[in-house]
């Protein structure tokens, strides 16, 4: 059964975690940089929080849901945070970030995974590829590989590819950065208690999970990550049976208020 | 934003159906003023197009006294008219390179259709290898790509495929049976020269054709679908297509598809894994690829499974306005076109392949008188091969001014 985990939180699996973590490390070359960050589809901040420790600048957290915003807020490190609820397919929410982000100049937005739930998702593109005309910010998106697999997620309202994503570049500026996410797969055999680091070089090619795209004054900067850690059987088996129980549980509770 | 689509014609073909729902979309969707321009006088309308309802029709005197936020050819000869309409920039929608839909002997369009790519405009365009060729052939133009969408209420993916065991091969030909770049003749061969029982079904609007056990069309959208839904192999050996929909078409409703590695082709057809490339000119080996399905049904409901995969992940008609919207708005950023560069390009587009003046109100370039005379030069061996030689880039100039003279 597929999982469809869109909001990332500490209990979400340690890979997926990890793949939101490697898409801010990979932009904390352009966010450490700029006095100004904005999120738009902060989510719980979960996987900011760890990527860009040290960020000194003023941070504007942004996503449709309140909670998560609020949660945000209280995890990401920043001089100052400013939380707003809005909704980015609209024309006012755009605005109402605008307002917060201006007067600031060179600014750096972020918005991983966040296209593929907007319908419409034309403004925010349009809204971006203003501003970093016009002002001077620089934007760093990401949308997932979807296309590859036929995935069909029922969060998201356009599928994106490699087809799409050619499409996305075409009206951005010329000298955009395309950088792409893979997945890695391991495992690791060491004596027990005793510390190992390991190096692999990873294929130049490979069919991506994300396609990320920079543009803006600062495009150039968008770095390059590599996140590994141990998987938690422990935890994962926890996480796994919790779900499983708790689908049960609300099955049959369904099932009950439906007599 | 005020956008003018200018089209010959308003019939059903594929074509004209992308530019009409585009510009149905952009009013419904983006709150853009999209217009359709009929581009030649006295054009009879058809009213085929549900959408047609929500979109204005202009006449091109109509259009003339209107003003634009961008105008858009979307068929070569529309090129013609381009200039007139009174817009501050001009795009050029290019479905498919034009210029190859000519035999030699009318090789008088290429070159008209050719010359359209140099006018100062910028490209839309549904698919990957005609922006590749463009960038390449005008790297000061943009181009913007844009695929088209599926509409997914009428070639709805199926849920599911249940694998079949037994039966003949269900066989689909498509097309223009007398448009030679389509290949329906070499398909219905092929067909025909199969070993394995089939059944094959040419849906074909032209006369009629030999080698289907049945022959239906034209069908509209909703009969075509539903004729897909039967179908497990769409069979084209076209030599041209834009974005190449018909097998993609029927990947939504289950069927895989042996093909030529036709242009378009490569936005989806994966050779072995949702269908099969077969050779150009190769009937016997298509022949051969349609029995290997026949008579392997694991392989078939591999194709077929991975064909209505592809589908599910292709983008609906939503999706794809959004980036057309997306790339009018961004052409409406870029600098307006000067009166200047719009009187000169005006001018080019009045000037034939033969440095003759072709007056405004006349409409397109007169190419059928044009089309006659080089029919009579290609039927003489040797203006045939000045034809050939002024087709050459190379020595293209030195015989320009001597194939004029020659026509003279």
């Amino acid at each position: 059964m597929p999982d469809w985990e869109e909001r990332i939180t500490n209990s979400s699996r340690p890979g997926l975690r990890l793949e939101h973590v490697v898409r801010y490390r990979a932009a904390a070359p352009i966010v450490l940089g700029s006095d100004v960050w904005c999120d738009l589809g902060c989510g719980t901040g979960t996987a900011s929080s760890v990527a860009l420790e040290g960020f000194t600048g003023r941070a504007v957290l942004v996503d449709a849901d309140a909670e998560s915003v609020s949660t945000a807020a209280t995890t990401v490190q920043a001089s100052s945070v400013t939380e707003l609820v809005a909704d980015l397919a609209s024309h006012e929410g755009l605005l109402a970030v605008e307002r917060l982000v201006e007067p600031a100049e060179h600014a750096c937005f972020t918005c991983f995974e966040v296209l593929e739930h907007l319908s419409p998702f034309a403004p925010l593109v349009e809204w971006l590829v203003r501003l970093a005309a016009e002002r001077g910010h620089t934007a760093v998106l990401s949308v997932p590989n979807d296309a590859f697999q036929s995935i069909e997620n029922p969060y998201h309202h356009t599928t994106w590819g490699d087809g799409a994503f050619a499409e996305l570049t075409t009206l951005l500026p010329e000298d955009h950065v395309v950088a792409t996410q893979i997945v890695l797969s391991g495992s690791c055999i060491a004596p027990t208690g005793s510390r190992v680091t390991a190096e692999t070089e990873l294929p130049r090619s490979q069919v991506p999970s994300h396609f990320i795209v920079a543009f803006g004054s600062r495009a150039g900067e968008l770095g390059h990550a590599v996140e590994l850690t141990a998987v938690d059987l422990d935890a994962s088996r926890t996480w796994e049976r919790q779900r499983e129980a708790d689908l049960a549980y609300y099955q049959t509770l369904a099932a009950r208020a439906e007599t | 934003m005020k956008v003018a689509f200018l089209v010959n014609d308003l019939q059903l073909a594929g074509g004209v159906g992308v530019v009409v729902k585009h510009a149905s979309l952009l009013r419904e969707l983006h709150g853009f003023d999209a217009e359709l321009v009929l581009a030649r006088h006295g054009e009879h309308l058809h009213w085929g197009y549900e959408e047609l309802e929500s979109v204005p029709v202009r006449t091109l005197d109509e259009a003339r006294r209107r003003r634009y936020d961008v105008a858009v050819a979307t068929w070569w000869q529309t090129t013609a008219v381009l200039f007139e309409l009174d817009a501050l920039r001009y795009a050029y929608f290019v479905q498919s390179l034009e210029d190859r839909f000519y035999e030699p002997q009318h090789a008088v369009y290429s070159f008209d259709a050719r010359k359209t790519f140099d006018l100062p405009v910028a490209f839309l365009t549904e698919a990957s290898w005609i922006a590749q060729t463009l960038r390449a052939l005008r790297p000061d133009a943009p181009c913007f790509y844009v695929r088209n969408g599926i509409d997914k209420t009428v070639f709805a993916p199926l849920e599911t495929i249940a694998p079949r065991l037994e039966g003949p091969l269900r066989v689909l030909v498509e097309g223009h049976a007398n448009v030679w770049f389509k290949g329906v003749p070499d398909a219905l061969a092929a067909a025909a020269a199969m070993r394995e029982p089939r059944v094959v079904t040419a849906v074909t609007p032209g006369p009629a054709v030999e080698g289907a056990d049945r022959v239906v069309g034209p069908l509209t959208p909703r009969e075509m679908a539903d004729a897909y839904a039967e179908t497990d192999v769409v069979l084209k050996l076209s030599r041209v297509e834009g974005m190449y929909g018909p097998p993609l078409e029927g990947f939504h409703r289950g069927a895989t598809c042996v093909t030529t590695p036709v242009t378009g082709h490569d936005e989806y057809v994966v050779h072995g894994w949702n269908g099969l490339l077969v050779d150009w000119d190769d009937i016997d080996g298509t022949a051969r690829a349609l029995d290997l399905l026949a008579r392997d049904r694991r392989l078939l409901h591999f194709l077929r499974a991975n064909a209505l995969a592809t589908a599910r992940a292709w983008p609906g008609w939503e999706q794809s306005s959004q980036f057309m919207a997306l790339a009018l708005q961004s052409l409406a950023r870029r600098p307006a076109v000067a009166a200047r560069s719009r009187a000169e390009a005006l001018q080019r587009v009045r000037v034939d392949a033969y440095g003759r003046s072709v007056t405004a109100s006349a409409g397109p370039p007169p190419t059928e008188r044009k089309a006659e005379l080089l029919e009579r030069l290609w039927a003489n061996r040797c203006g045939a091969l000045l034809l050939r030689l002024y087709g050459s880039p190379v020595i293209h100039r030195p015989l320009r001014g001597l194939v004029r003279r020659l026509i003279r």
